[in-house]
């Protein structure tokens, strides 16, 4: 029997060192702290429990919808009406709470949460059973949500005081509920896509469907899952939104399916798919929520803000980019040295 | 299956475009009573400033027509420019471009739809059409104005959203259609008259308040609706005009809220956070109400001083409750109302009764007077 050799490739048994900071998500954290570190200096309230609360309390309503979307992108699609969808589950969660109809308020979370649930299901079935590109049909059932929101609000804000406001507005000591319900949230979704089975399929459909179809991942069925989920995030988050204020007008959720898309792509999401994590767009969001901050605080031109935003996007893109090329350069690599190994082998066998 | 639903869409698209701005206005929602406001302006350094043209015709003809109804005389009754009769024997389209962003709108809406009402009366035999933009886009404004162009209405009422509109409006003139802006303006273009705030000298006197309110040092913060917008910028700029005078003032931000109750609440939370000793908030357009409920959550209601404009309902309750320290009208019904009266006498008449500025009421309610405009 002969021995078998082992071939060593430079991706077997690596450091855990060298494993964690490999990761996308790494040079994202690091980029977080290096932020984080800058803007201590750079501001003396900063670092302020007030603040920290504050900009947590911002990042939730973005860092639930980058759950879902993290879902969505990873699993080859995308979702362009989350900001509508906050939008109108908002706006029905007041009117719903209004006196003007005054349902009990476990009532109105399971509907408004079920309504998030619909409209994620539409789009889902559209996207699969119709076979049109996800980025058509969100786009357009966004533009009808829209529509659907200024109807109900005819413009104006419809006010309402329920205990569903304390999602919003509620605090547990120092904390707001916001953020408790966004780390629930994450930390779902990072089992979800870690420990679980068809949470891992995700990745399978997304890196590749056709070889997902042909192994039996139930692929249609999965792809409509992402879009209900991050609907109904998106519900959850509009009940937040208009907990906070106390109301709901048709302008709200207005561009958040920017920023968020944003938060998953600085985060380590490839929007080609297949890559990326729940916890990354984490900290994408996160990134995002302290730039806004440190706008106001370091009393920032609002001129540049977009500016500085769009580069930060683009750099965290790149840096990306730049990082899948190597780890395929690698691949390349020891692919290349497989095939030599093999060849030589045949070789000897050959000559004996 | 694909193919027929992507066909359904192509059609669907078409009609979109042949439909144009035959769009029928939107059903309102509760009513509001009008206020009973009184008109008197309290700042008399608000003055109209451009030059009107008199039309002694018009003047001749503004003679109240026989027999309207009680509904419709009650109409006429408010209005502060009043229609003149149609003896042309022609029946008159005029087109209304309007924004409904916010509560703010559902007044000017109010004024535009009683006007409809009255103008449908065979004595004046004009239909008038609202077209709602969803959002203070200069594109989408232009592309309703040739669209209007196109639809042969008689006259044109826009809100003067951006100057991005000035080629659209120019188009509509050489096309014999006459242009008439409302709530903001674009001076630039050909339009024949604007109806609104004289928005400068409410940004001054917004200005102005604020220095009294500081004692005329401390730190300020703005926040503006859009930076794109001409109203919400002169508005602005005509305060800085009266900061900048200031050495011990202090701005200490400038953001954008784009109308938004979420982002005013955001950036109001993040300015105090940034500047605990804030003295002042100026507001210029909409998103009060997520400002007021900030200060309301931090507890600092009346010790940062807040002036913003408009007398919605939640406007006025935080007056009452002492969360904002002043507020500038605009006479939103006057907005609705008047640009639609003026195009329609212009219609008739063959000249334009006012060419220039048709300024609206300036007034500045306080807590210490809110009872005498808003009683409860």
């Amino acid at each position: 029997m002969e021995e078998n050799k082992t071939v060593e490739f430079k991706t077997q048994k690596r450091p855990l060192i060298k494993r964690i900071t490999g990761t996308s998500e790494f040079s994202v954290f690091v980029a977080l702290l290096i932020l984080i570190i800058a803007m201590s200096f750079a501001s003396p309230v900063f670092m302020t429990p007030t603040n920290i609360f504050n900009v947590l309390n911002q990042i939730s309503r973005y860092g639930i919808i980058a759950v879902g979307m993290s879902l969505i992108i990873i699993s080859g699609g995308i979702d362009l009406s989350v900001g509508y969808v906050v939008g109108i589950t908002a706006c029905y969660c007041a009117y719903f709470s209004s006196e003007t109809v005054n349902m009990p308020w476990p009532a109105v979370l399971i509907v408004v949460l079920a309504m998030g649930a619909l409209i994620g299901l539409v789009n889902g079935l559209i996207v699969t059973k119709m076979n049109i590109v996800p980025f058509i049909v969100t786009l357009a059932m966004g533009k009808i949500l829209s529509g659907v929101t200024l109807l109900l609000t005819q413009g104006r804000p419809i006010f309402f005081n329920s205990y569903l406001a304390m999602l919003g507005g509620g605090y547990i000591g120092a904390v707001p509920i916001a953020v408790i319900v966004m780390f629930v949230v994450v930390v779902a979704g990072t089992l979800f896509t870690t420990k679980i089975l068809t949470g891992r399929n995700i990745y399978a459909i997304g890196n590749n469907e056709r070889a997902a179809t042909l192994s039996g991942i139930k692929v249609n069925k999965l792809k409509c899952m992402t879009y209900v989920i991050t609907s109904t995030l998106c519900a959850l988050c509009g009940i937040i939104v208009a907990g906070n204020l106390g109301s709901a007008d048709a302008a709200l959720g207005k561009n958040y399916e920017t920023d968020v898309i944003a938060a998953v792509v600085i985060g380590g999401v490839a929007m080609s798919g297949g890559e990326g994590t729940v916890w990354g767009s984490l900290i994408g969001a996160a990134i995002m929520g302290i730039l806004k901050n440190a706008f106001v605080l370091l009393g920032v031109s609002a001129y540049w803000q977009s500016i500085v935003i769009g580069i930060v996007i683009v750099v965290a893109v790149a840096l990306d980019s730049f990082r899948t090329a190597s780890a395929e350069k690698v691949h390349r690599e020891n692919a290349a040295k497989i095939a030599k190994e093999t060849a030589k082998r045949e070789k000897e066998q050959e000559n004996q | 299956m694909k193919k027929l639903f992507s066909l359904l869409l192509t059609l669907v698209m078409v009609m979109g475009c042949l439909s144009g701005c035959s769009s029928t206005p939107p059903t309102s929602g509760e009513q509001q009573e009008p206020d009973e406001a009184v008109n008197e302006t309290v700042d008399e350094a608000a003055d109209e400033s451009a030059d009107k043209a008199e039309d002694t015709n018009a003047a001749d003809k503004a003679a109240e027509p026989a027999a309207l109804s009680s509904d419709l005389q009650e109409i006429y009754d408010k209005l502060t420019h009043k229609p003149v009769e149609n003896d042309t024997g022609k029946e008159f389209k005029i087109a209304v471009l309007c924004v409904m962003n916010n509560s703010f709108w559902y007044d000017v809406v109010d004024g535009i739809e009683e006007i409809t009402k009255l103008m449908a009366d065979q004595a004046y035999n004009c239909k008038v059409e609202m077209v709602t933009i969803e959002a203070h886009d200069g594109q989408l404004f232009a592309e309703a104005i040739d669209n209007c162009v196109t639809m042969q209405y008689d006259a044109i009422c826009t809100v003067g959203t951006s100057e991005a509109i000035i080629p659209a409006v120019d188009r509509a003139t050489a096309a014999g259609i006459p242009v008439y802006t409302f709530n903001s303006d674009v001076k630039e273009s050909t339009r024949v008259s604007f109806t609104g705030q004289d928005l400068y000298a409410a940004g001054v006197k917004a200005g102005e308040t604020i220095v009294d309110l500081i004692d005329g040092k401390g730190k300020v913060a703005i926040i503006t609706g859009y930076f794109t917008v001409p109203a919400h910028e002169d508005r602005r700029l005509g305060a800085m005009e009266v900061f900048d005078k200031y050495d011990e003032i202090e701005i200490v931000g400038e953001v954008e809220n784009h109308d938004s109750n979420d982002e005013g609440y955001t950036y109001t939370k993040d300015f105090i956070t940034a500047n605990p000793d804030l003295s002042a908030i100026y507001i210029t357009a909409g998103g009060q109400q997520g400002v007021t409920k900030a200060l309301d959550e931090l507890n600092i209601k009346g010790e940062v001083k807040v002036v913003m404009f408009d007398f919605m309902d939640e406007v006025i309750d935080a007056l009452y409750d002492g969360s904002i320290q002043a507020t500038i009208g605009q006479d939103p019904y006057a907005q609705g109302a008047n640009p639609v009266c003026l195009a329609y006498n212009q219609l008739v008449t063959g000249k334009p009764e006012i060419e220039g500025n048709d300024f609206t009421n300036l007034d500045v309610v306080t807590p210490d007077n809110v009872a005498e405009y808003f009683p409860r």
